[in-house]
């Protein structure tokens, strides 16, 4: 049976939910105008106002954003917000260039727990599960953003992050670990580990559902 | 799968994005114009309530298609298709694109495949090659040197079939590919301009 975090919001006709992003991108365009002098710039430039922007096909109307917009204003020039509104930064890792860094309003950080709540919600854990956050915590989103979705959706939380992997089985059997939260590739990593160790994952843990991030396309987690 | 942006629900039938929260486009990625529903494009986002860094049209870069049919789990979200590879991850082999994440798609039909791969691209002489580095499955490994041609014969046909380019088979044992606790490297381009 499918079960919703927001069921209002999740199954809201397609008409209501476009008419509820049109007023959204109207706002949008209006605060990013008067709060960022990189979109003032852009927009001017492009020969856009915020005022031409009615419906939500007149997106079109709109410049591009692309990954170098955030090299070139590195580390915080196009940011709407002053800094003490900002409650965390993110960075990427900066593998193919310069990194980008990300910053979040208490509202941002807010937002983000909920979408994640939400698609916890989807794939069938709640309250009454032990989710192991096996991202790394840092810099990268994938750890404190699942953190955070799984504690405002409540289930409870083992944050062992990325790596240190034998403790990582040794506390998902000692405390019964029913969900784990991480990449597929160290869901591999983990599993051969176990191996290794003389554990089976499947008979000796509670393991029920995994949950990734980036890395598309791996098949079912639980040939394991 | 899911992120801040969307969730593969349980019927895994494609990704919804959170639409209240994201306005999702599938563009052209060479002309920047939509394509039709249902067609492949590059996917670029708005952000709709971001306050810190809002994105306008962000060209993410990655390749998806519009699913228009309603999600059985209730959801009216709109949905795409899981990433079928990166705009910007594309080789070109003699002078034909490729996405990495078409040749993982081959790959994983294949059940004496296992888990890892790894491509690697060379210039030998004026000519491009492109080889697949592929783990086998733990059970699939054979000692008959003729289960294995076969195999390889099989493999390499899958993957000329989609990629319209002869590509060389390595079968390597189960455990022998480099492991990668982050996002994983499938791509070793020893070209050198």
């Amino acid at each position: 049976m499918p079960e919703y975090w927001d069921p209002e919001i999740e199954t809201m006709p397609v008409e209501d939910l476009k008419k509820l992003q049109e007023e959204k991108l109207k706002q949008l365009v209006h605060y990013v105008y008067e709060n960022s002098p990189f979109y003032r710039k852009r927009f001017d430039e492009h020969g856009v106002r915020p005022e031409d922007i009615r419906t939500l096909e007149d997106i079109t109307k709109l410049p591009f954003t692309v990954k170098q917009d955030l090299r070139d204003t590195y580390p915080t020039g196009m940011f709407c917000v002053p800094n003490s509104k900002l409650v965390r930064f993110h960075a990427s890792s900066g593998t193919t260039g310069k990194p980008t860094v990300v910053g979040y309003t208490q509202k941002d950080i807010d937002e983000w727990a909920e979408s994640l709540a939400r698609g916890f919600t989807s794939v069938g854990v709640g309250k009454d599960d032990i989710l192991q956050v096996s991202y790394g915590y840092g810099l990268f989103t994938g750890g404190l953003g699942a953190h955070y979705g799984s504690e405002k959706m409540g289930a409870t939380v083992l944050p062992t992050s990325s790596g240190n992997t034998e403790r990582q089985l040794e506390l998902m059997k000692d405390l019964g670990t029913t969900a784990i939260a991480c990449t597929p590739s160290y869901f591999l990593y983990m599993i051969e580990t176990a191996r290794k160790e003389g554990i089976s994952i499947r008979d000796e843990t509670k393991l029920k559902k995994g949950f990734s991030g980036p890395n598309p396309g791996l098949r079912n987690l639980r040939q394991g | 799968m899911s992120g801040p942006l969307f969730t593969e629900c349980s019927e895994q039938c494609g990704i919804h994005i959170w639409a209240d929260k994201f306005l999702v486009e599938i563009l052209d990625p060479e002309t920047g114009e939509p394509v039709p529903d249902g067609e492949s494009g590059e996917l670029v986002i708005t952000t709709l309530t971001k306050e810190a860094l809002p994105l306008i049209r962000y060209r993410v870069r990655d390749l998806t298609r519009k699913l228009s049919e309603p999600c059985r789990c209730g959801r009216t979200h709109p949905r795409i298709t899981r990433i079928s590879g990166r705009s910007d991850d594309m080789i070109i082999v003699r002078g034909i694109n490729v996405f990495p994440g078409q040749i993982e798609s081959v790959l994983m039909k294949i059940p004496e495949v296992g888990n890892h791969f790894m491509i690697i691209v060379d210039r030998i002489g004026p000519l491009d090659s492109i080889k697949v580095q592929i783990e086998m499955h733990e059970s699939a490994f054979s000692d008959k040197m003729s289960d294995m041609m076969a195999l390889k014969k099989k493999i390499s046909g899958a993957l000329k079939s989609v990629l319209s380019l002869a590509v060389e088979v390595e079968l390597v044992e189960h455990g022998s590919l480099p492991r990668s606790e982050g996002k994983s490297k499938k791509v070793i381009d020893n070209r050198k301009i």
